[in-house]
């Protein structure tokens, strides 16, 4: 659905150097540090900045070539901008009936209703749960084969954005054609969705793992400073100083729960392998030689 | 392209009562003043409006989104001066309306109808000024543009009349202009907006397709 390859962005203190891939079918998250580049890839691929170098396809097309029949199959929600606040939703629901052809007028007013969104009210007027929820609502209104979603859940409560997640879940359960490319700094909403992450820091994807293997394979060993010495580091991706001795990443969880049957050892989820793949060190060639 | 002109159409809806308020504004002006001025203050007015939905567009990081929408720069530009010529008319009916209402000593209908059509035609060619201007720089920026661009406008009035004054050929030239008449100046003006706008147009594209958000 989405391909990105080699695309690069040069800012005044900043550079995007990105290649990603968002399949039929999949949904794809995108995690990253606040000011890592999250935002900078979706206005990449929505065309909002004009990238130096590589390029980017959706649906198999060249962005540049992509028109407006195109971006009918394109919800997009994005984390700072939205609809005027001039405007209420009772306006909204003109202005998408005649974009979109496949707009389900009936069923987003509906949406609207259950998740309590003011009709009358001035979109300006509302709190941030409130615009998100409605961003959201939006983006999936109108069949689009491909959500692009920046920080969907970004200011909405715990049970709001259960809910929220619930209905992009049914979006996906609707046609198995379809993908989302999701951003979230709550890793525990993306645990739950996606198929697929990309952790992305400094402008660069520095991690592509499937959720699974995320959630099954990777591992962080809790070890003491002479614990840690004795570890075989071969299969250590990051290691990172702390009080009690060294914080490791590891993807080989099974192998170092086989060998080293006394070591703590917790299972991996997005925020640890964030903060040991952005904060970590790197073991380096000799160290991974150590036994 | 009928997404947008909804939009816009709904974001000047919203501002119904200062529409109100200056519609009885045009009313003082027509019957208490001079109809004709009433006549250009709504066209103005109608045009001004129009192009504050730029702002709209802009205030609060609204174009990143707005962008996703399914249209491409090139609609969104065109739909500006579409929605801005059919304010402008609508502004000019409006105007000339009310200016038919009043009966003044000395003014003809076809001299009000005349008057609808140049000062249409002069608000086209404001909106093909302030238009690209409003588009490139956003609206605080873009205000500062248009007064340096109306202030370079009336420097250059100033030395042509300069010149004409003092230069007989070019009072000759003003003379054969004048010998157009009414209808002649007119249908140059006609032609001028009709130029101007669409220099405006292919300016306005470029900054767009060259903007990013």
């Amino acid at each position: 659905m989405i391909a990105v390859n080699n695309v690069k962005k040069r800012y005044k203190d900043f550079c995007l150097d990105i290649s990603m891939e968002v399949k039929r079918g999949c949904i794809t998250g995108l995690v990253g540090k606040n000011g890592a580049g999250k935002s900078s890839t979706f206005k990449a691929i929505l065309g909002l900045i004009r990238p130096e170098s590589g390029d980017i396809r959706i649906f198999g097309k060249e962005l540049r070539e992509l028109g407006g029949a195109d971006k009918q199959s394109i919800g997009v929600s994005l984390v700072e901008s939205g609809f005027s606040g001039e405007l209420t939703v009772k306006d909204v629901v003109p202005v998408l009936r005649s974009f979109y052809r496949n707009f389900e007028e009936k069923r987003f007013l509906e949406q609207c209703a259950a998740f309590e969104i003011p009709m009358n009210k001035k979109i300006k007027t509302f709190s941030t749960g409130m615009k998100a929820k409605l961003k959201v609502l939006a983006a999936v209104s109108h069949k689009a084969s491909l959500l692009i979603l920046d920080e969907p859940t970004s200011g909405l409560d715990v049970m709001a954005r259960n809910e929220l997640l619930d209905i992009l879940r049914g979006y996906m359960e609707e046609d198995e054609g379809r993908s989302i490319l999701i951003s979230s700094h709550i890793s525990s909403d993306l645990e739950g969705l996606c198929d697929d992450i990309y952790l992305i820091d400094h402008g660069k994807m520095i991690l592509h793992e499937d959720i699974c293997t995320l959630l099954d394979e990777y591992g962080v060993l809790k070890a003491g400073e002479e614990e840690f010495q004795k570890l075989d580091k071969r299969y250590l991706l990051r290691y990172k100083k702390e009080s009690f001795g060294y914080l490791c990443l590891t993807r080989e969880k099974q192998f170092y729960a086989d060998n080293y049957p006394g070591i703590v050892m917790e299972k991996g989820n997005i925020d640890e392998v964030m903060l040991l793949m952005i904060g970590g060190l790197p073991v380096s060639a000799e160290a991974g030689r150590e036994v | 392209m009928r997404g947008l002109l909804v939009k816009d159409l709904r974001l000047i809806l919203q501002q119904k009562r200062i529409w109100l308020i200056l519609i009885i504004m045009a009313l003082f002006f027509t019957f208490a003043q001079n109809g004709m001025f009433g006549l250009f203050y709504m066209a103005m007015l109608a045009m001004m409006f129009s192009i504050s939905t730029v702002s709209y567009d802009e205030y609060d990081n609204g174009y990143p989104f707005l962008m996703t929408l399914p249209f491409d720069r090139r609609t969104y530009v065109r739909e500006k001066y579409l929605f801005c010529a059919m304010m402008s008319v609508g502004g000019c009916l409006a105007g000339s309306i009310i200016n038919m209402l009043k009966t003044e000593e000395g003014t003809g209908l076809e001299e009000k109808l005349m008057a609808t059509g140049v000062y249409l035609l002069v608000t086209i060619l404001a909106a093909a000024v302030i238009l690209p201007l409003q588009l490139k720089f956003g609206a605080e920026q873009g205000r500062i543009y248009l007064f340096l661009v109306i202030a370079g406008l009336a420097l250059a009035g100033g030395a042509f009349m300069h010149l004409f004054q003092k230069d007989a050929s070019l009072s000759g030239a003003l003379e054969a202009v004048s010998g157009l008449g009414v209808r002649g100046i007119v249908g140059c003006l006609a032609g001028a907006a009709v130029l101007l706008t669409l220099l405006s147009y292919c300016i306005s594209v470029r900054v767009m397709e060259k903007k990013e958000f």
